[in-house]
């Protein structure tokens, strides 16, 4: 599962291209400038061109400059400006200049420790020449990373805000009639030319470098100078920079975010805190997948909370909250789906919790149809308030089963389940399907995603699974009861497991129950009959129709109702075996009967044939009829046909019921067997969020499942007296 | 004696002639120039009147400044329902004199107001500058924006302008709205 977002991938699109161009002005800039041999002086006097490059690509551009003139800026400074300073007369305005710059150029790439303090003693030596624009920049963007360096997001909002105001706003004006007249590129313009740079450096200073110094402060009024950054500044000019080599893509979709429903109702601090947990996460998601646990991917799941963490301290609004934790969340569910994927313990605590999410998400439900606005959504509106919220539960549902998931899989030292991993697992299930019920009974449909539907059937499934494994799998008979209770409620909401269907026999089975499988499973098979959805799902043939269909079939006919719960599908061939034998045996049963019919009727012949003889032998047809008698005892013939009588009579019998039994199969077997072979369906379901049949699950649970309609107080203690029950068996945590 | 008294009258009446005629010549030279007519450059005019590239450049500056007070307009918005009084305070202090400095001279000049092109555009950025005011709570300023609005375009209501938060409306409806914004409707 591999996820990225796109600020990520812009970010480091962005920064590939900013180095590439970067490194060909450093080469090509001082050369076209002075078209002599170059030196530090030159570097520095354009170092607006390149000093806002992130610390390693400014410190590889160095290494190169260094390569080129012959020696380092470290070395420069160390030879140039202490001589100067000696020297009786003060130092003149460039000079101090190059000083300053070369020193927040030497901290920025770690040269020198102190080197920004340097900068800010020296260019303050320039204060009486603030009316000079170029001066003034370099005072301000001194400032501004003195500010970051000392974490004061106060004073960089000033310094970044006087210098649009001081430096920016009166270059403006000129800068465009240089461009009408084309003299940015060509002409003296002198420093009103460097303006494209101007927007970028300062848009670097604002994205990049106050998040790489994790500025930790409300930095949200520099949200307009990001605005109108966007708005032909940056990027505008690709003869001074390349677009592609312009922070503009990000520039661009951090204002997209800054406006989106994933804001913090515009906070411009949030925003950037978000973004940049999300790079955090994403370096955290590949290190996971790639190494497992390690020691240097457990730090970056570390980084990411803490950059998370940092997102939360700048959030005001429920909105910015939700974002959170909708990508908070996903990471819980990804470490618990690696430690379940290599069989390894989970070690790493992340401090967004489930239950908070859920918090979160009952505030969002219950100001859905009131102050909605108030939560921060005001100018995204009630729909992107309503995403949110589904958003929300689809992470809480992956993050709950992810977590349940792996604590199932969980073994001991003998291979055997530990009852407490056990725990753990219901209780994130019953968690889940506690606070579905909660909400499920919305009639306008509109707080929980479709796929929250099939969850609920997942997550009663797993207490139900969860339930008959504890103790070693020896569940006394309350938890039997349990079980049942919970796989009945799991097929209510998605009747098309089939093997859900023998688990539940199988527990009816161990609580002696097998005998009310069909009471228990035809309301439910009962119900995907009469499915108006359903039917209507099936007739405009929607996505896997032609297999709800064969199940719908099934569902009809109690006998094949019956081979669901206790039919093995993979002992498919001994049933086809067995009807074959009962059709052999049915032909045997007609042949004895024919035979045994045949016998009896020769001996009754027989028998007749015999009285006529004995009759003329004795003339008795001749004489009076004599007085009644006594009848002569009967003769051997006599008691074959009544013994053959009875043969026949039991062969019939047979017959009658092997006929029924073959009739049975022969409409049964062929129905439940259609219903074979379509597991996809279920892992397509629990991966897929918009899978299409999501949404026909929601309207059948809306039609039939048990917490149709609003949830009623009767119903929700119901739901939770069940709740006390399970956890006073199973000894978990309260919620 | 009569030949005396005549040269004597002549004599004044030169004197006085000549006075008249000087009084006359200072007259005329009363601007440092040698004309009498006030000064009204034909060719001055047209030669100000912004053309072509100039005409361009002022609209895209208009333009971009009117956008740029949406923007501001936004963030102040934002910080204000998040109640960030520091950051309100803040931006206030850039906002203003960024507006002194960049719009109120665009919104000053004669040749916005007048020309045909730009009158709009002139319209949109005073709107815009009000909103934002009305926004920074300062209604002194709102209303006398809304005065020069009326004063400037008071034969122009029904011309067709965009209000900062994105309706076309006419000048005279803009107006209303503004009215409204600060609870004088």
């Amino acid at each position: 599962m591999q996820y990225r977002t796109d600020g990520t991938r812009v970010a480091e699109r962005t920064t590939r291209r900013v180095l590439a161009f970067l490194w060909v002005a450093l080469l090509v800039m001082p050369a076209s400038a002075l078209a002599k041999e170059a030196t530090w002086k030159d570097y520095l006097d354009h170092a607006y061109v390149y000093s806002s490059a992130d610390e390693a690509d400014l410190r590889m551009l160095l290494d190169r400059t260094t390569a080129t003139v012959g020696r380092s800026l470290a070395e420069y400074h160390a030879e140039t400006f202490p001589a100067l300073a000696a020297r009786r007369s003060p130092m003149s305005e460039v000079q101090l200049r190059r000083k300053a710059i070369a020193e927040l150029l030497l901290y920025r790439t770690g040269e020198q420790s102190d080197g920004l303090a340097a900068a800010v003693d020296t260019i303050s030596a320039l204060e009486d020449r603030l009316d000079r624009h170029e001066n003034r920049y370099w005072y301000h963007t001194i400032h501004a990373h003195q500010a970051l360096q000392s974490g004061d997001a106060e004073a960089f909002v000033d310094q970044v805000l006087s210098l649009w105001l001081e430096v920016v706003t009166p270059l403006e004006v000129p800068f465009e009639t240089y461009k009408t007249l084309a003299l940015t590129e060509n002409g003296n313009a002198g420093f009103v030319r460097t303006l494209p740079h101007l927007y970028e450096s300062i848009a670097r200073l604002i994205l990049v470098q106050s998040q790489t110094a994790a500025l930790d402060g409300d930095i949200d009024s520099l949200g307009a100078i990001v605005r109108v950054l966007t708005d032909e500044r940056v990027g505008a000019d690709p003869e001074s920079i390349p677009t592609d080599s312009t922070s503009k893509v990000f520039l661009d979709h951090i204002v997209t975010r800054l406006e989106g429903p994933e804001s913090d109702g515009g906070s411009l601090s949030f925003t950037l805190a978000l973004v940049a947990a999300e790079r955090a996460h994403q370096t955290a998601r590949t290190r996971l997948a790639d190494d497992g646990f390690t020691r240097e991917s457990e730090a970056a799941v570390r980084d990411s909370v803490a950059a998370y963490q940092r997102a939360m301290r700048n959030a005001n609004t429920l909105q910015g909250q939700v974002a959170i934790y909708t990508r908070a969340l996903r990471q819980v569910g990804e470490v618990f789906a690696t430690g379940e994927r290599i069989d390894q313990a989970v070690k790493i605590d992340i401090p967004f919790s489930i239950d908070r999410a859920l918090e979160l998400y009952s505030t969002l439900h219950a100001n859905k149809d009131g102050d909605w606005q108030r939560q921060g959504y005001v100018d995204q509106g009630r729909d992107a308030y309503l995403a949110a919220m589904r958003g929300l539960w689809s992470e809480i549902q992956e993050a709950s089963f992810n977590s349940a998931s792996y604590y199932m899989s969980r073994r001991d030292a003998a291979g055997g389940m530990d009852d407490e991993s056990i725990v753990h697992a219901i209780n994130h299930y019953s968690r889940y399907l506690h606070a579905f019920e909660e909400v499920s009974g919305d009639p306008t449909g509109e707080s929980l995603p479709d796929s929250a539907y099939y969850g609920a059937y997942q997550a009663a499934r797993g207490i139900g699974d969860g339930v008959l494994f504890f103790s070693e799998g020896d569940a006394s008979v309350d938890q039997l009861e349990e079980a049942i209770t919970q796989y009945t409620r799991a097929l209510a909401y998605f009747p098309f497991d089939r093997e859900l269907w023998s688990t539940l026999a199988v527990a009816l089975q161990r609580s002696g129950r097998e005998s009310d499988f069909l009471a228990v499973a035809k309301p439910i098979a009962d119900a995907v009959v009469r499915s108006r959805h359903l039917d209507r799902w099936i007739q405009n043939e929607a996505a896997w129709s032609n297999e709800l269909a064969s199940f719908r079939r099934a569902f009809e006919n109690d006998r094949s109702l019956v081979y669901f719960g206790f039919a093995d599908e993979d002992r498919l061939e001994e049933l086809e075996m067995e009807f074959t034998r009962l059709q052999q045996q049915r032909e045997t049963v007609t042949e004895a009967i024919a035979a045994t019919r045949s016998e009896r009727d020769a001996l009754a012949e027989q028998r007749r044939e015999a009285h006529r003889l004995a009759s003329e032998a004795s003339g008795e047809a001749d004489a009076p009829a004599p007085p009644t008698v006594a009848s002569a005892p009967r003769s051997v013939e006599s008691h074959m046909i009544a013994r053959l009588g009875l043969d026949l009579e039991r062969l019939s019998s047979n017959s009658e019921r092997l006929d029924a039994r073959i009739a049975a199969i022969a409409q049964s077997l062929p129905i439940w067997k259609a219903t074979l072979g379509h597991e996809a369906l279920l892992w397509e379901l629990s991966s897929q969020r918009d899978h299409p049949v999501h949404s026909l699950l929601r309207r059948y649970a809306e039609e039939y499942a048990p917490t149709t309609g609003a949830v009623s107080t009767a119903q929700a203690e119901t739901s939770d007296a069940s709740w006390q029950v399970l956890q006073s068996w199973i000894g978990g945590e309260a919620r | 004696m009569d030949e005396r008294l005549f040269s004597a009258g002549t004599r004044m009446g030169l004197v006085t002639l000549c006075c008249a005629v000087l009084a006359a010549g200072c007259a005329f030279d009363r601007h440092g120039g040698s004309a009498y007519f006030e000064q009204q450059s034909g060719r001055d005019a047209v030669e100000k009147q912004l053309a072509g590239e100039a005409l361009s450049q002022r609209k895209y500056s208009m333009r971009r400044v009117r956008r740029d007070l949406a923007s501001f307009r936004t963030t102040l918005e934002q910080l204000q329902r998040h109640g960030k009084a520091a950051g309100i305070e803040r931006f206030e202090r850039f906002a203003r004199p960024y507006i002194e400095r960049r719009v109120d001279p665009l919104v000053d000049s004669a040749n916005t107001a007048s020309h045909p092109e730009l009158r709009p555009f002139h319209a949109e950025l005073l709107l815009s500058k009000a909103v934002l005011m009305d926004q920074m709570r300062d209604r002194r300023a709102v209303l006398r924006t809304i005065d020069r609005l009326e004063d400037e375009f008071a034969s122009m209501g029904s011309m067709l302008v965009l209000y900062p938060t994105g309706e076309a409306v006419t000048l005279e409806q803009s107006v209303a709205l503004l009215r409204m914004q600060i609870g004088e409707i």
